[in-house]
């Protein structure tokens, strides 16, 4: 064996932990951009590997599922354990978080059981000296009889201690010697052989299932491991080696107890100024996630956020604007000075520049409504918000799981579509894809920004923030008459760690930040640059060619056949109905198509507004059209992108396109609600 | 003139990269603008397993 061992050229390591200890972060210093994502065969739980190479040895990484038991209840747990069980995992290393041990270590003492090679890697031990506890290393490794190495993934620290580790316990009988200091019953030969020794009556039991075993299936090896696992109950172990003469009681709730009897021991020896659990955290968590007032002070804290997005985004919007003018200004003097032709100034003054320029001054709002979001996540409280947020899903037949892609949403609805993912049920999945465009994604903030402040002054900040209200009202209503219709609801529990709360981390911010402000530049200069050219061509041109008059257009031809159908909305114009078209492409398109269509060059500015509120006035499109035309763009048709993702997640034309139509139809709905209700108030 | 058919080549140009990008990104299955298919929002097509 130890022949075979040395000859290997590659070893094998498994990394495995619970959700949020670090573990990815710890796999991403090791492989940094040597690594190959897939999902693992006929599930979508995905599968990382990479390489990496130490002290002349080959290593072969894989990230395993964030999990915190292994047992088989969830499709993560399955994949992880198959996957270490296999002959593809050498060495296991159990990446834990040191500031939340007791709630690691349960892993642990599974993986130890297991029989093979295990080395944990003591992750986010800067937070433990933060909080001025200390772990007793050395004692560790004792009551566990595995090696524990201190690391730091964010700092990367001990990085290669670890690998040292691993190279060098990849022999499991090359174990720490264990030494306990509790009592032992009368199986004393086992306290100095196994970390975890149950009490003396399930250790008789596990000595009978390894008798029975040893003559039933000899090749079977760690016999013991399929003894706990058996008086467990584990379906997959009695499954694949059935003894019809035994029927155990189930152990399964005293084993438990007993491996958290254990983990205490281990706790009160080696944590020295032991943190009870963070007081603050514990006293913040009585509000936030207070049964009836968790939910007003999610609406409150989201409430400030748009406050906030309006009153320090738009100071610095001015500066954009500025910026915008000086520029178009300065394009529109340089063509001219060239002798460039006016058609040419009309496409790039006119179309470009008003189109993607338009978008661009909206980018200090964006980094605002971005800030506040990674401050909320980075803080801890988004996992509050999904925690609060279950009981109201469990009523209306949504998985508790499912709030969190919704939450993503307010973001970008294609990450939101993708996160569904995490529920299992086929029937969850859908329908939380079929809800989820519903929230209202930061693409459509333009929009609200440039109608409220155009028509509704000191409320502009109230007006925009009800669509996001109104979006999580028609999420919740929408996902409430489907659950309805369906014939079957299956209870589900949502398993969801809240961490503790910490002061976000401003690299972290500025980094989240970054990413969206990156994504938001990166579509300016190709979506809405292909959107504007688009539009401007089929606003110039018809079939006769160049039109004087943008009415005769290619676009305002196809538009005026809707104008009737608009109508009751309040939004029967065919300049309005171009602009809400253009939107599919992306949601911001709508402001460019705007500034386009009213020939407005830098819409977000005062004179801009001023100019196309004129325009819209001179109609009879006043606030209540405006308010609905916001209700509109927030409930109809996602953009390509999140169509084109919903029908790969789905696997389905008819569910993309069934998606479609029913947001259309229940914004063209509420828009005339909206719009008729309130023209008769107002 | 020559500023004039200049321009039209740049912007066409630009357009042209644009759409090209879209197409070869979309037949990998990323859909949206920012990433490049490694993040969470959006990934390449499956590989098969070895």
């Amino acid at each position: 064996m130890e022949n075979n061992e040395t000859e290997r050229r590659e070893l094998r390591v498994a990394f495995i932990g619970n959700p949020n200890c670090g573990k990815t972060t710890l796999f991403n210093a090791y492989t940094g951009a040597n690594l190959k994502v897939a999902n693992w065969p006929g599930v979508t739980v995905e599968k990382k590997e990479g390489s990496y190479k130490f002290q002349g040895q080959e290593f072969k990484l894989i990230d395993l599922p964030g999990i915190y038991s292994l047992t088989s209840y969830t499709m993560e747990e399955r994949v992880s354990r198959m996957c270490i069980l296999s002959d593809e995992v050498d060495v296991i290393v159990d990446v834990a978080d040191a500031s939340a041990l007791e709630r690691n270590l349960y892993l642990t003492l599974q993986l130890i059981e297991l029989g093979k090679p295990v080395v944990m890697a003591l992750n986010m031990m800067d937070i433990v000296e933060e909080r001025g506890m200390e772990i007793d290393l050395h004692r560790m490794q004792e009551m566990l009889g595995i090696p524990v190495i201190p690391v730091s993934a964010r700092k990367k620290t001990g990085l290669e201690q670890l690998m040292h580790a691993v190279l060098h316990h990849r022999d499991a009988s090359a174990r720490h010697r264990i030494e306990h200091h509790h009592k032992v019953g009368e199986n004393a030969q086992l306290h100095a052989e196994y970390a975890l020794v149950y009490s003396d009556g399930i250790e008789e039991e596990i000595a009978r299932l390894e008798n029975v075993f040893e003559d039933r299936y000899p090749d079977m090896t760690n016999r013991r491991w399929h003894a706990i696992k058996y008086l467990e109950n584990d379906s997959d172990v009695m499954g694949e080696f059935p003894v019809e003469s035994f029927d155990p009681e189930s152990f399964e709730s005293r084993m438990i107890n007993e491996k958290y009897d254990f983990i205490e021991e281990v706790i009160a020896e080696v944590l020295v100024n032991r943190d009870e659990k963070s007081a603050m955290t514990d006293r913040i968590d009585r509000v936030l996630t207070h049964r009836i007032w968790g939910v007003p002070v999610f609406l409150g804290i989201m409430a400030l956020v748009f406050a906030l997005t309006f009153t320090v985004g738009d100071w610095l919007k001015g500066y954009f604007e500025a910026a915008l003018e000086v520029f178009s200004d300065g394009v529109s003097g340089l063509l001219s000075a060239v002798g460039a032709g006016e058609l040419i100034t009309s496409l790039l003054v006119d179309g470009i520049i008003a189109g993607v320029g338009g978008i661009l001054t909206f980018l200090p709002n964006i980094v605002i409504l971005f800030i506040a979001l990674a401050v909320l996540e980075d803080s801890g409280y988004m996992s509050r918000v999904a925690y609060v947020m279950d009981g109201l899903m469990g009523k209306i037949g949504l998985s508790g799981r499912a709030f969190i892609p919704m939450l993503l949403g307010f973001g970008c609805t294609v990450p939101a579509v993708m996160a569904s993912r995490a529920l299992e049920d086929k029937r969850d999945r859908l329908r939380t894809m079929f809800v989820t465009p519903f929230m209202s994604c930061s693409a459509r903030l333009p929009v609200y920004v440039l109608l409220s402040q155009m028509f509704f002054g000191k409320w502009a900040g109230i007006a925009a923030f009800s669509m996001y209200v109104i979006g999580l009202f028609m999420a919740i209503l929408v996902a409430l008459i489907v659950s309805k219709c369906s014939k079957k609801y299956e209870e589900h529990t949502l398993l969801i760690e809240l961490p503790e709360y910490k002061t976000p981390n401003p690299h972290t911010i500025f980094i989240y930040v970054w990413d969206k402000v990156k994504d938001y530049l990166t579509k300016a200069g190709t979506t809405i640059f292909l959107a504007s050219i688009v539009l401007w061509f089929l606003l110039n041109f018809n079939q006769h060619g160049l039109v004087s008059d943008m009415g005769e257009s290619f676009a305002a031809g196809i538009a005026k056949f809707l104008v009737p159908v608009m109508k009751p909305t309040g939004l029967g114009y065919w300049q309005i109905i171009v602009a809400l078209i253009s939107g599919i492409a992306a949601k911001e398109v709508v402001v460019s198509s705007m500034s386009v269509l009213y020939g407005v060059a830098n819409i977000s500015s005062a004179e801009g507004m001023a100019a196309l509120s004129g325009a819209l006035g001179s109609v009879g499109f006043t606030a209540v059209n405006a308010y609905a035309m916001m209700i509109f763009v927030l409930l109809y048709i996602p953009c390509v992108a999140t169509l084109a993702t919903i029908k790969r997640e789905s696997g389905s034309v008819k569910f993309m396109l069934g998606t479609m139509a029913m947001q259309l139809l229940t914004a063209w709905i509420m828009s005339a609600l909206v719009f008729n209700i309130a023209s008769l108030i107002f | 003139m020559i500023p004039t058919v200049i321009l039209i080549l740049l912007i066409a140009a630009w357009a042209a990269f644009v759409i090209i990008r879209k197409v070869r990104r979309a037949r990998r299955g990323i859909y949206c603008d920012c990433c490049d298919g490694s993040c969470d929002c959006c990934r390449p097509k499956k590989e098969k397993e070895e």
